[in-house]
């Protein structure tokens, strides 16, 4: 699941909130991320260990 | 009687609040009509066809990171949610929301007209889709 963090300050969640695609759906996230108002979050890879 | 007056509409598209922008908004809520008018009858008949709904949103024009310019360009034939409000306050019977989604924007005018001397105001135009009236 991508998540996003948020940049802008009018965007529906809070400044510097982290959001996933299932909170926006029915949004067109392409835009926002072009609108400066999110930005990817790189995905973290599982690292295993011993 | 009870007079609305318009003063502090909520609009925000993509989900991001462009209300402070906005100098007006035009919601059209729609249906085609589909004639069924046959032979012995005396006056014209309709059906209901489908939803025509749309919408058409003026905008001040500002090119700050994040206003209207950086929100409206990417949206430009492509689909999206619109959420307008008569006013900020919570939802209710006298303050519905207008929730659109599956809107199509055709067209946005950065400049608005260009006119020398005017302050530009971009036209936002979306089409089908469908706007839901919510009261709670």
């Amino acid at each position: 699941m991508a998540k996003y963090l948020v940049l802008s300050d009018n965007f529906r969640e809070p400044q510097g909130s982290t959001v996933s695609d299932d909170q926006l759906e029915g949004l067109n996230i392409e835009a926002l991320i072009l609108g400066g108002h999110l930005k990817a979050e790189p995905s973290k890879t599982k690292t295993d260990k011993e | 009687m009870a007079v609305e007056i318009l003063k502090s509409c909520s609009v925000t598209i993509n989900a991001v609040d462009l209300s402070s922008l906005v100098e007006s908004v035009q919601i059209t809520h729609a249906a085609e009509k589909v004639e069924i008018t046959s032979m012995g009858m005396t006056s014209r008949r309709y059906v209901t066809g489908l939803a025509a709904d749309a919408m058409s949103i003026n905008f001040y024009v500002d090119f700050a990171a994040s206003k209207t310019e950086a929100t409206m360009y990417p949206l430009v034939g492509t689909t999206t949610t619109v959420v307008v409000k008569p006013t900020s306050a919570a939802t209710s019977a006298t303050n519905p929301t207008y929730t659109y989604s599956n809107a199509f924007v055709e067209a946005h005018t950065p400049l608005g007209t260009g006119k020398v001397g005017e302050v530009p105001m971009t036209q936002i135009t979306l089409s089908g889709g469908d706007i839901v009236k919510t009261i709670v």
